[in-house]
């Protein structure tokens, strides 16, 4: 059966999405600033400015979760949460060259309130799935094929810390919460 | 005795005359005018010809059906658990949950495999259910616990239909034909988390993340972790399910693997 009606929403959402981040890349090779001698690998200036941003929003991640630790959150979970975050941002500064250094501000501020607390399940869940949606995203931006297969593996693992997470804040018999990534995928403006 | 010397033609003069004599023959041969027939290479025997096969391009749309033959697998064998009737209240109302996103999952897909000029294909991926699905719910049989045995399974297939979006998703041509492709696989690397909290709910994450080893239960069982691994992974699944074998102590194995040549749908295959 062909549901013309959800791809149809699909392309509307995909065209108003895609229009944000013709935006936010632009936004992002600036925030990049000058590109590192490492990062002549033969990537577009388009695909470069979308992994730096990529990567400022991981280092944003993992800078959230070292704040929730700073305020009390002991579990193991919530270092691995950073761990997790911040080995995504390595592996694009990797597969790129470009150093993988600097935070997005702008993520990090908006959101810094929400983590500092001992229990941040609640705001690494809206994370988890604002990264997630983000990525999935950015696999229809780029042309090289190495940062698409390592942003989906991204989107893979940060689905699952999505899932783990909002068990942990107490939302397991919501399937929508559970199953759908309901977030809109974050911008460098966001 | 009588002896017949012939001085003129030795025993290896002979020899070598008539190779030479053979060898000029068949050179003789092959520079004549007007040869007919197949220019086949030669066979010995009987054997019927070889068949011909279809061409075979993979493509965006052979991708899409692949991966949407797998929603159709992941039906099927959800199907077939609730035939067994071993699951509670919690997981029937889980796993109802499933059904009715890869009933979703198919259809979107359907929709992206007609974007890629393709047609759709909505059953079964006949590889994966001829070597995957049939002999390990074969193996169901006799088994010691078969509540256990469907939930591994269910956490097995949910985690082979993750990895295979992120596989296949690289592979996409078509790069705006990728972003609706990867939402439908976090929803099933979701899937799998939750099955893996419910069979495994007290370690979330796997040892290898905090650099300890990753075993097998003492029964020999792999154990699932809703987080596995730092990044997704796409090596093979393995699943073990069934009766222990009374003289070798083992169960059945098999290892599940993302769609390659040998599994995906291409365009001249029907359901």
């Amino acid at each position: 059966m062909i549901d013309s009606a959800v791809a149809d929403h699909a392309a509307i959402e995909r065209t108003t999405r895609r229009a944000l981040f013709g935006a936010g890349v632009v936004s992002a090779l600036a925030l990049v600033g000058s590109r590192p001698a490492g990062a002549s690998s033969g990537l577009s200036d388009a695909d470069l400015a979308t992994a730096a941003f990529a990567i400022s929003l991981e280092l944003s991640a993992r800078d959230l979760y070292d704040a929730a630790i700073a305020a009390g959150a002991d579990a193991r979970v919530w270092m691995v949460m950073r761990e997790q975050h911040e080995a995504y941002a390595s592996r694009l500064s990797g597969i790129t060259g470009i150093s993988a250094q600097g935070r997005n501000a702008a993520v990090y501020d908006s959101l810094e309130a929400e983590f500092a607390t001992s229990d941040p399940a609640t705001a690494g869940f809206n994370l988890e799935n604002a990264a997630a949606a983000t990525h999935t995203e950015l696999v229809g931006m780029v042309e090289d094929r190495d940062i698409v297969a390592a942003m989906a593996s991204f989107v893979s693992m940060e689905s699952r810390h999505a899932t783990v997470l909002a068990t942990l804040a107490g939302q397991a018999a919501d399937f929508d919460a559970m199953f759908v990534n309901a977030a809109t995928a974050l911008s460098p403006e966001a | 005795m009588t002896n017949f010397p012939n001085p003129s033609l030795g025993r290896r003069a002979l020899i070598r005359n008539g190779g030479l004599a053979l060898s000029m023959g068949a050179i003789i041969a092959a520079c004549g005018n007007g040869r007919s027939g197949s220019d086949d290479p030669g066979r010995l025997g009987v054997a019927p010809p070889a068949p011909t096969l279809p061409e075979a391009v993979v493509n965006d749309a052979v991708l899409l059906r692949t991966a949407q033959s797998l929603e159709y697998t992941a039906l099927a064998v959800y199907e077939q658990a609730a035939g067994l009737d071993v699951l509670n209240a919690d997981e029937t109302q889980l796993v109802g949950r499933f059904v009715s996103d890869h009933q979703r999952h198919a259809a979107d897909l359907g929709a992206l495999v007609v974007r890629a000029g393709g047609e759709e294909y909505t059953c079964p991926n006949p590889f994966v259910m001829e070597r995957a699905v049939g002999p390990i719910l074969a193996a169901l049989d006799g088994t010691d616990d078969l509540h256990r045995d469907v939930l591994n399974i269910a956490y097995s297939f949910e985690y082979l239909a993750g990895a295979s979006y992120q596989d296949l998703v690289s592979l996409l041509e078509d790069p705006t034909l990728r972003s609706t492709a990867m939402l439908i696989g976090g929803e099933e690397q979701r899937h799998a988390a939750a099955l893996a909290m419910a069979i495994n709910p007290d370690v979330l994450i796997s040892p290898a993340l905090f650099g300890e080893p990753v075993e097998n239960d003492t029964d020999g069982f792999p154990v699932p972790y809703a987080v596995p691994s730092t990044f997704g992974q796409l090596t093979g699944i393995d699943v073990v399910v069934g009766p222990r074998d009374e003289v070798e102590g083992t169960r059945f194995a098999a290892q599940l693997q993302t769609p390659a040549a040998n599994s995906f749908v291409y365009e001249y295959e029907t359901c």
